[in-house]
């Protein structure tokens, strides 16, 4: 249960910049949000352990207080605290930004940054009426810029002769047709292989949380399918080899490549 | 088993009309026939096509049915793949013969197609391929590609509509000319935890986050959005 101070939502900030330390304890009151600094990251566990925030600001180079990715780490896998943590950080660097969010944070900001970029971000983790003030409105976009693709990603619990189980966050519609990819279709019919599934079935998984459904591939695609029951049986894909070894008349055998993963199932 | 749809069945008969005939009876079940004449060829094909069923008829020339069931059975691929015999031979030593070698039913010429129809279904109830499960994490992933309309946009987030409800802090990637146009096409994106509520049955508008944008381009998406 997230603290509330005189009805305002809390945020919980770690920062040793002294300009930052100011700038948000002067910025989020007028935000709308409570924030409370900390000078070190015990301090910040002491006060969650009584007491969770509505969103963490972590800056992760902390100078003597230590690593704000160690800050991360600790309450998502030790203290198991949910709130969304939001970085901010004045590296920008995409290999930084992974790792934070590897690590369990929703979301980064890069410094400098002003009170509207702030507020913008918060706006998406904390609902109160004045950051709509400060949050940078919703642009509409030209219609004929709107189409895209959206690449989500499921995990794989289970493959059979004939389709996929998959399990993740998102609820995919029964009957819907997606295309699929992913290291697992590489290994059955070779590297780059995009296939569909249609959605045959869908239901809560068991934690509550995450869905599973099965997805069908094209029972008309048989070449495919006779991939995927070789792979199931364990036996190695045919690699064709390059095509002057074809021409030569001492062409080498074709090479093999053996399937990885888990022992089929016997 | 509804239907014979997605199973491939392998037929081994000399007499072309019988190999027309099965085919037509399972065909018309949506089941994926080959056919083979001799069992020669019907081994080769059974190794390259790795059928969920082989049907094959017991005389023929040059090698016959009994030698076919009896390599089926010592070959490490072909030995799970169940077998039927389909044959005019109706004497007891034969049948016996035939299931001794690994057939798992035999089917007497001439046949009604209902007959055919479910013996082929029994044979396929267990299937020769088991499936490959992944308990435990780190499970492999698979990506899905679904189509989305990109609603409007912030220096900070999209809106998106799906026909599929993203659930809430999933990595995804947004792809589009507009998506390059902004900057943002190897920006790191996240569905943010309070989606937005369906407008219509059917479709789902969520929230995405665009991850760690550095000042200079927070402001040329902000000129870039004054533009629309």
């Amino acid at each position: 249960m997230a603290v509330m101070v005189g009805g305002k939502k809390v945020c919980y900030a770690i920062d040793d910049d002294p300009i930052f330390q100011v700038a948000f304890e002067a910025a989020l009151p007028k935000l709308g949000v409570q924030c409370k600094l900390f000078q070190s990251p015990e301090d910040l566990y002491e006060a969650t352990r009584k007491q969770s925030p509505d969103l963490f600001l972590i800056d992760l180079n902390l100078g003597e207080m230590g690593s704000g990715l160690d800050i991360i780490m600790t309450l998502r896998n030790q203290m198991s605290i949910s709130a969304p943590i939001l970085v901010v950080s004045g590296d920008g660097h995409s290999k930084t930004v992974a790792e934070a969010l590897s690590l369990g944070a929703n979301d980064y900001v890069v410094k400098p940054l002003d009170r509207r970029s702030l507020g913008t971000k918060l706006a998406l983790f904390i609902k109160v009426p004045e950051l709509n003030e400060f949050a940078a409105s919703y642009t509409k976009v030209p219609i004929e810029k709107s189409e895209v693709k959206v690449l989500i990603n499921c995990e794989i619990l289970e493959v059979d002769e004939l389709g996929v189980q998959l399990v993740g966050r998102h609820l995919l519609p029964r009957g819907m047709i997606f295309k699929v990819a992913g290291a697992v279709l590489d290994e059955i019919a070779g590297p780059g292989t995009t296939k569909t599934v249609s959605i045959i079935s869908n239901e809560v998984a068991e934690n509550g949380r995450d869905y599973v459904a099965y997805g069908e591939f094209d029972t008309d695609d048989h070449e495919f399918l006779r991939a995927l029951r070789q792979w199931l049986m364990g036996i190695p894909r045919a690699v064709a080899p390059p095509p002057d070894a074809v021409a030569a008349p001492s062409a080498a055998p074709s090479k093999t490549v053996p399937p990885t993963g888990t022992t089929p199932k016997k | 088993m509804l239907s014979l749809k997605g199973k491939t069945i392998l037929i081994i008969d000399d007499a072309p009309d019988i190999r027309l005939l099965a085919r037509k009876i399972l065909e018309g079940d949506f089941a994926n026939v080959i056919d083979c004449a001799n069992v020669e060829d019907g081994l080769k094909m059974a190794r390259k096509k790795l059928p969920h069923l082989i049907i094959t008829d017991l005389i023929m020339p040059e090698k016959d049915g009994f030698f076919f069931l009896l390599q089926k059975s010592k070959d490490p691929v072909l030995k799970n793949i169940p077998a039927i015999v389909m044959s005019g031979q109706k004497d007891i030593p034969s049948v016996q013969r035939a299931i001794s070698l690994s057939a798992i039913d035999y089917l007497t010429k001439p046949f009604k197609s209902s007959l055919m129809i479910q013996k082929v279904k029994k044979a396929l109830k267990n299937s020769a391929f088991k499936s490959r499960k992944f308990a435990t994490k780190p499970r492999p992933k698979i990506s899905i590609t679904i189509d989305g309309t990109l609603l409007m946009a912030n220096e900070a987030g999209l809106i998106i509509q799906t026909q599929v409800r993203l659930g809430a802090d999933a990595d995804l990637e947004v792809k589009a000319p507009v998506i390059e146009e902004m900057g943002c096409a190897t920006t790191p994106m996240k569905t943010v935890p309070t989606p937005l509520r369906a407008t219509e049955p059917g479709t789902y508008q969520t929230v995405v986050s665009m991850i760690g944008i550095e000042s200079s381009k927070v402001a040329k998406l902000r000129d870039l959005l004054r533009s629309w």
